[in-house]
């Protein structure tokens, strides 16, 4: 698809509304939901309301069921609910997180994974990460947390629709070839470093919190000064280990 | 989950091809790949103005019309379904098993004659350059050539679909602006020598039924776009879209190539043996290197035309394969490469040596050519009017029936089939032997249907698979805190 099909157009305000009345509709009766069921309950011509189904199955916000006549809400209204949630860390995670900030020098930080984005669960009071959560976001390329999520794609593309990094030190990875062959180091020592590529003094290392399945759901990010990565890196079987702990308590 | 809805798989029927791969362009350039419209648009003064005369661009616009009919049936299903076989499992889905596999057989007809007209046209064109440089052109050289071509088309096709899509769409290109450049020079050189439109009238109507019969068969393979629907990026938008638009602009190719072929000179030697266009010897010491690039771009574009074919064709018998029609092998997909290597690298061959074949037996590749394409015109139009009877079928069945398809779907199935009749009564029509060649292969697919059915009972509610959506591709049972692959 080219960019012109991409570029929204604002001019038919009426049709929107219609079509998030009837995404609304699809919400609200289930799956299994017909077409002809929604036109009735909206009151909307039965033409206009398949045509929105259409278009919004299209984009994947409604999914038609394997019978054809019924709907279901689709993977990508995962979008807005991943925005909507807010990460909750229980009792027992906190208590692991304070033992461990006892122990070493360097931040520890907590954050949580969305499907496509990083959240910040619990940041280390006393040393704070080098980023806020948005910046860390735009830029997942350039930090520990945002290449353990890369990691676990098997497609840049759902991520970065279109690759087009931005160099936030000389030591950011630009180039897409460079940036796979780190994810597949990554992937296979199982935790992900920031060496200067964020911001020109700092380091950082986040080592994967796993689900039963296998999914990653969470990180610890131990963050520090560029200088002492090696001292860091000791750390990270007793990150590992934490995690492991960790897992039980989030997932 | 509600009670009621229906089950949900976690794998979807065609799985093992790859997903959303293909770009918009992508899929239009296998629908326009499959037409060979290049081809279409050099042949036109040998298939279509000898007998629709100055009714020519007439026919050509009301065939682009109800082609484009039959697109917005074609659509009403690509909205709502992503079927990696097209026609068959619309009409299936809309008209019952039967009738779809009757559909979807013809539609394999068509697709396989297609592919061996085309692979014989590749052949015949390429060794019409080599006689150029003094190799003897003749049958031995062709079969040569046409095995070379399959070879290299099978290897393309299991190679990726990408790669294959990226191809069929960049040598189109050029075929169609050789072709059109090749056309505009004859043109510009004949009204020079002062030439005016000189067509004569249409020699009787059912003459003028026939030519639009044939002009009508240079639009067919618009419809293979959603063959490739699985493996295009957001195929609910991209396959409709494609197949809307390629009717009309292929009628607007076709027209501007028919208005500048009417006069008389411009078709001198034309509708001799070989299909193609030859410039006039006056044209100057520029024609021929004009030719030599038109060969080239025809050659180029049944090549495109028989990756176009192969691809739809692999995808309409690696859906048959996988409900168990045709042998479960067919099914199979490259662990790698994720293409339906075991249908394309079976039908292969045969669309290399059927052509072949008959090329020794008639020693024409004009002949073969014609017959071919006869056979294949003969299953895509049975397909076409069955998908435009399935239309308001189906929509009826989903319970999304209004009444526009109604009357769009019934008129086109009357028009078509009006046509054939008409056509038929024409004193030109001398299908029969094609039509007997097609009835046959019709009879075949029978018998092959009747043994399948019985063998594997229940086969009937298997038929007519699609990417349906899968348990991953709704909201429910959702966790946000996770990330997928």
């Amino acid at each position: 698809m080219s960019a012109d099909d991409r570029a929204l157009s604002g001019r038919q305000p009426k049709a929107v509304t219609s079509a998030l009345r009837v995404l609304e509709e699809v919400a609200r009766a289930g799956s299994g939901v017909t077409a002809k069921g929604i036109a009735a309950r909206l009151s909307m011509p039965s033409a206009t309301t398949y045509r929105l189904l259409n278009i919004l199955v299209g984009e994947g916000y409604v999914v038609r069921l394997p019978d054809l006549s019924g709907f279901a809400l689709g993977q990508k209204i995962g979008i807005l609910v991943d925005a909507a949630v807010v990460p909750t860390v229980c009792a027992a995670a906190r208590e692991v997180l304070a033992e461990l900030r006892l122990s070493v020098r360097f931040g520890v930080h907590l954050f949580f994974y969305t499907n496509v984005a990083v959240r910040t669960a619990d940041a280390d009071p006393e040393y704070p990460p080098p980023e806020d959560e948005s910046f860390l976001n735009q830029h997942l390329y350039a930090c520990a947390v945002g290449k353990l999520l890369l990691a676990e794609k098997s497609e840049l593309e759902s991520v970065f629709p279109r690759w087009e990094p931005r160099a936030l030190t000389a030591r950011t990875i630009v180039a897409r070839s460079e940036l796979l062959a780190n994810l597949d180091l990554v992937r296979s020592q199982g935790f992900a470093t920031q060496l200067a590529e964020l911001r020109d003094a700092s380091a950082c290392i986040a080592v994967p919190i796993r689900s039963d399945t296998g999914a990653l759901i969470a990180s610890i990010a131990l963050s520090g000064h560029v200088d002492h990565h090696h001292l860091m890196l000791r750390h990270v079987p007793s990150l590992q280990e934490q995690a492991g702990r960790l897992g039980r308590f989030i997932a | 989950m509600v009670s009621g809805t229906p089950r949900i798989r976690s794998r979807s029927p065609v799985a093992g091809l790859e997903r959303a791969r293909l770009s918009f362009v992508q899929v239009l350039g296998q629908s326009v790949s499959a037409v060979a419209p290049s081809a279409v648009m050099v042949t036109l003064p040998a298939l279509v103005i000898p007998d629709a005369g100055r009714a020519t661009i007439a026919v050509f616009v009301a065939a682009a019309i109800l082609m484009t009919a039959v697109g917005y049936c074609i659509g009403q299903f690509a909205t709502r379904m992503v079927a990696v076989s097209g026609l068959y499992s619309y009409i299936v889905k809309g008209l019952g098993a039967v009738p779809g596999f009757g559909g979807g057989w013809s539609l394999l007809v068509g697709y396989a004659a297609a592919a061996m007209a085309s692979t014989l046209g590749a052949a015949s064109y390429l060794a019409a350059l080599l006689g150029r440089v003094g190799l003897p052109a003749g049958s031995p050289l062709i079969a040569v050539l046409a095995a070379i071509v399959g070879l290299l088309a099978l290897l393309l096709m299991v190679r990726g679909v990408q790669l294959s899509a990226r191809i069929m769409l960049a040598i189109e290109v050029f075929a169609i602006v050789a072709a059109s450049a090749a056309l505009v020079v004859a043109f510009v050189q004949s009204v020079r020598e002062g030439a005016t439109p000189s067509a004569g009238g249409a020699k009787s109507g059912s003459a003028v039924g026939f030519a639009l019969l044939l002009a009508i068969t240079s639009f067919v393979g618009f419809e293979s776009a959603g063959t490739v629907a699985r493996e295009a990026r957001n195929p609910f938008v991209a396959v409709p879209r494609a197949i809307r638009w390629t009717p009309i602009a292929l009628g607007v190719l076709y027209v501007f190539a028919a208005a500048l072929q009417l006069p008389e000179p411009v078709r001198q030697g034309v509708d001799s043996l070989p299909i193609v266009l030859t410039l006039p010897d006056t044209s100057g010491a520029g024609s021929s290197t004009l030719s030599i690039v038109m060969e080239l771009g025809i050659s180029a574009s049944w090549f495109a035309c028989v990756l176009g074919s192969t691809t739809a064709l692999s995808r309409t018998l690696f859906a048959m394969g996988r409900e168990g029609v045709v042998p479960n092998v067919f099914g199979r997909t490259h662990h790698r490469f994720h293409t339906p290597h075991v249908a394309l690298t079976a039908a292969m061959p045969v669309v290399v040596a059927v052509p072949v074949f008959y090329l020794f037996v008639s020693g024409s590749s004009r002949d073969v050519l014609i017959g071919l394409l006869a056979v294949s015109a003969h299953g895509y139009v049975l397909a076409y009017v069955l998908l435009c009877v399935a239309t308001p079928a189906f929509l009826r069945r989903i319970g999304e029936l209004t009444r526009l398809p109604v009357i769009v779907g019934v008129l086109t199935a009357t028009a078509m089939v009006a046509l054939v009749g008409w056509a038929a009564f024409s004193r030109t029509y001398v299908a029969g032997a094609a039509t007997a060649v097609y009835l046959f292969l019709m009879l075949v697919g029978a018998a092959v249907f009747a043994i399948r059915a019985r063998r594997s009972p229940g086969i009937e509610e298997r038929m007519g698979v699609y990417d349906e959506a899968v348990a991953e591709d709704l909201l429910v049972r959702y966790r946000p805190w996770e990330v997928r692959r």
